[in-house]
């Protein structure tokens, strides 16, 4: 059946499509529509979930937390300050191995106040042990929260869908919304081995003494190395459902690229646009897509690199003091793997402001003049 | 290790409770005004239904302590008013105006109370005042055979006889005492020493004496016999019994300052007298009750404190002269009460048509041959026969008991929990009285709004102190159920391990999950709940 919806209402259609039990979510711009969606649908009876209303996102991920150890399947959503209110939740959901899955629409983290767009909220949660997904249209919203269901309870470890606010969440797109019975055999009811259970009461992450707790630590990580595994799969079991397929990398003429861009969620839609207009003018450029920050994908890069190739990351994002975060996360990796390419940092976007076709096309001017800093952060449209 | 962490045994033995090192439980503190009412009644209980508009049930809870509402609420010296917990946050329940709405809604309403079939057991009650009224009417309520004896012509002893009707209307005096004799063979103008005597009783199981205490107290003066010098109780119960007393234009000089000198001063006003009262000691050592000595106040009588007469003369024009001493007071005596001394060469006279005399009662000990006080002040049954003896009981004023109305009241039903316990046989157990009272600081007021009486006063329907139906579930409104449930949700709602249950009429904790944190105890808005401390396991 297609539809034509917006980002933020496709996530609805995806949460009630996967049979969530338990919502709890506090409004805030830009993800307040995904949030009152589902209260309305919960409200009616549509949908038959428990819709808890709390005073903080604070809350609505503890609540969750108290739902997701009784065994149901959960599901909330945020943005920016909300997302960061959370945090010491974040840590705690994945330290407890509780599949939840959480949308988190990207917005800009204040000060100074700002409502609009850049992922610097849900990148600076990279090390809470959620995985992170980010997506660049509705339809790959909609797939994605169906997909993260499956992955987080099959490796028990919480997962993050991001798009970005405003250019992705309230932009209407046609998406095609698979029947229920589909959903239902790709995404059978949650199985949880240990549940919070009056008759058989257990203790829940209760204080671990130094002999045991970086055991539980060593767990989640092996959980984290066995994710893309679990990932792939699932995609593969989802395409068979569907006729729909995702990687965790997905190239755009990368194979034979002199310059490979590398970018996430609706700015990789600008360089996919501007790749096509510059491929007809002949340039080599090309596009890897990153659709996760964790786990970070280097397979899915390292497969499409070719010797020579100069690489420009694409953050719309910024840790302060050292740059941006994929591109820091990519160097790392790919020094890890013994790979010898220069990771070039561009940072632009950020508090949505537009990253454009121009932009795009001077960084790759910028590569081919060696205009580029190789050592530090290119801005993308500054004004110094 | 398992995936994630969790115990992998069952953790029932290790409840949450565990931890704990005090444990929530009721106080059992009661409520001031159940606290200080000597007749016992559950006054927080019958508040609690007028709250909900439920005043059949709040006249059936409140008749089985006291039969005699519409008279306490009119007449009681209300304790139970004295220590409510509203007093230091806005004003005191008019817990009394409630008492008598319900007394008067009995009335108006004609209640009856549902009277089992006669057994064999038969009962006399001598003495129709509140205490053999109570006893009369609870042994009957009890299925007893009561016959009740009195030497007046009309039941209801002080009530009838005694307190004026201004202060106690007698066609609801006489309503209520229809209600509560319903049943008892009532026997008028019957005087136990003169009329019958105890061994005419001995046909009964058991004796209830109720004979009260009106026998006015000699002033030990010389003049005391003199025509015009009167006890002032008589005087009430000629006035009482409907008899024309004529005081217009006289002076009249009242000695003694209780309850008795304000009535007897109170009703010779209102005969047309110039009244005077003349207490040996000053308004603050007065024994009648404040109430009462305010509303004498606020009259046109004459006070004179510290005064006592010397002796009393008859002037050749009939009047008699009162010579009286000027006291002061002295150093307290063993009661605590301050003695009074004679201030030498001060004496002066008053002159007066009538002198009533007012300081005191003692029982009518011609009620039995041989009948005299103990050192105790309880009267010596020795004389008695033993037979008699072995079933008789006392109660009322006769007895060493604080004199008011519902003292008598709460004495009369006792009586009657103990006739009929020596009836079946089986030992009497009183039952035991909580040592405690909710105070102030026991009560959460930040739960409660604060309530503008006197806007309210303006729904009395004339009488004093009356309150509406309306007015009365408005007052009952405000209690603050010191010390007693009522089931507000609050220690529910509070509790973060969700240990407070519901049961019914109130809750209880559910001491495995309890962790003792006390947030229950310290929310409870009327301080009922409390923490007890040890650790329980």
């Amino acid at each position: 059946m297609k539809r034509v919806m917006s980002g933020n209402e496709t996530v609805s259609q995806a949460v009630k499509l996967s049979r969530v039990q338990v919502i709890s979510a506090y409004p805030i711009t830009p993800q307040t529509s995904i949030s009152e969606k589902l209260s309305e649908i919960c409200g009616s009876g549509e949908m038959d979930a428990k819709f808890v209303k709390v005073e903080s996102e604070h809350s609505a991920m503890a609540t969750l937390i108290g739902a997701s150890s009784t065994g149901v399947r959960t599901f909330t959503a945020t943005s920016s300050q909300g997302l960061a209110l959370m945090q010491e939740l974040l840590f705690w959901v994945s330290g407890a191995r509780l599949p939840v899955v959480m949308v988190n629409v990207n917005r800009a983290m204040a000060a100074p106040w700002t409502i609009w767009c850049d992922q610097t909220d849900s990148v600076s949660q990279r090390d809470t042990g959620w995985l992170q997904f980010y997506c660049w249209s509705n339809q790959e919203i909609l797939d994605s929260v169906i997909c993260a269901f499956r992955i987080a309870e099959e490796l028990l470890i919480p997962c993050m869908v991001c798009h970005d606010g405003f250019f992705i969440s309230h932009t209407h797109e046609v998406i095609d919304i698979p029947e229920q019975n589909q959903v239902d055999a790709f995404l059978p009811p949650r199985k949880a081995e240990y549940k919070l259970d009056t008759a058989n009461p257990r203790t829940f992450s209760g204080g671990t003494m130094p002999s045991m707790f970086m055991e539980f630590r060593y767990k989640v990580q092996a959980a984290f190395e066995r994710a893309q595994g679990v990932i792939d799969q699932t995609y593969k079991q989802f395409a068979q459902t569907f006729g729909r397929d995702y990687r965790a990398v997905e190239p755009y003429y990368a194979d034979d690229a002199e310059i490979l861009l590398i970018a996430s969620g609706s700015a990789a839609s600008t360089v996919y646009h501007t790749v096509r207009q510059m491929r007809e003018s002949g340039r080599k450029v090309g596009l890897l897509r990153m659709r996760q920050l964790r786990p970070l994908p280097v397979e899915g890069v390292l497969k499409h690199l070719t010797d020579g190739a100069a690489l420009a990351v694409i953050d719309r994002n910024l840790s302060p003091g050292t740059g941006g975060v994929f591109a820091q996360e990519l160097r790392a990796a790919l020094h890890r793997k013994g790979s010898d390419h220069r990771v070039h940092e561009f940072v632009g976007g950020l508090g949505g402001r537009d990253i454009t076709a121009a932009d795009i096309e001077k960084i790759c001017d910028d590569l081919d003049n060696k205009t580029a800093d190789p050592a530090g952060i290119n801005w993308v449209g500054l004004n110094r | 290790m398992p995936e994630l962490p969790v115990s992998q045994a069952r953790m029932s033995w290790n409840k949450t409770g565990s931890w704990r090192s005090s444990t929530p439980g009721h106080r059992g503190k009661l409520p001031p005004c159940n606290f200080n009412c000597p007749a016992a009644e559950d006054i927080r209980g019958y508040l609690d239904l007028m709250k909900k508009g439920k005043v059949a049930e709040a006249f059936e809870l409140l008749t089985q302590k006291n039969p005699l509402p519409a008279v306490c609420g009119r007449v009681c010296y209300h304790p139970c008013q004295t220590d409510c917990n509203r007093h230091s946050f806005d004003t005191e329940l008019q817990i009394r105006s409630v008492e008598m709405l319900i007394g008067d809604w009995g009335i108006q309403h004609k209640r009856r109370v549902r009277l089992p079939e006669i057994g064999a057991e038969k009962v006399a009650v001598v003495g129709a005042g509140p205490a053999g009224l109570a006893a009369a009417h609870y042994l009957r309520r009890g299925g007893v055979n009561v016959v009740m004896y009195d030497e007046n012509h009309h039941p209801g002893g002080i009530l009838h006889y005694g307190i004026p009707a201004y202060r106690l209307d007698k066609e609801i005096l006489q309503a209520e005492l229809k209600r509560v004799l319903d049943g008892v063979d009532f026997k008028a103008n019957m005087r136990l020493g003169s009329d019958f005597d105890l061994g005419t009783l001995d046909e009964f199981d058991a004796l209830f004496i109720a004979t009260g205490a009106h026998v006015s107290k000699s002033m030990r003066i010389d003049g005391e016999e003199l025509a015009g010098v009167e006890s002032g109780l008589d005087f009430l119960k000629r006035v009482n019994s409907g008899q024309r007393v004529r005081l217009d234009g006289k002076q009249v000089v009242v000695i003694g300052g209780g309850n008795t000198a304000c009535d007897v001063a109170r009703s010779a006003y209102r005969l047309g007298a110039s009244v005077t009262v003349a207490y040996r000691r000053t308004e603050n050592e007065m024994p009648a009750f404040a109430e009462e000595v305010e509303q004498l106040k606020a009259e046109p009588i004459e006070l004179e404190f510290l005064v006592a007469p010397a002796r009393i003369q008859q002037e050749t024009d009939g009047h008699l002269k009162v010579t009286c001493h000027r006291m002061e007071l002295g150093e307290p005596d063993a009661d605590g009460r301050r003695r009074t001394v004679v201030i030498d060469g001060a004496d002066f006279t008053m002159i007066a048509d009538v002198v009533f005399a007012a300081i005191g009662e003692d029982p009518d000990l011609d009620i039995a041959p041989g009948l005299t006080y103990a050192s105790d002040g309880t009267l010596d049954l020795s004389q008695i026969d033993q037979r008699i003896r072995d079933k008789l009981f006392l109660g009322g004023d006769i007895l060493p008991n604080p004199r008011t109305v519902p003292h008598a009241v709460a004495s009369g039903r006792i009586a009657a929990e103990q006739i009929s316990a020596f009836l079946k046989g089986v030992p009497y157990e009183r039952p035991e009285k909580p040592a405690e009272m909710a105070g102030p600081e026991d009560i959460n007021f930040s739960y409660f709004a604060r309530i503008n009486y006197a806007k309210r006063a303006a729904s009395s329907n004339g009488t004093d102190g009356a309150l509406d139906e309306a007015g009365a579930i408005d007052e009952a409104n405000r209690c603050l159920s010191c010390g007693v449930c009522f089931e507000c949700d609050t220690c529910y709602n509070y509790c973060p391990d969700l240990a407070i249950v519901r049961t019914p009429g109130g809750y209880k904790a559910n001491l495995d999950y309890c962790k003792g944190c006390g947030i229950c105890a310290r929310e409870c808005p009327s301080g009922t709940l409390g923490m007890k401390g040890g650790k329980v396991a």
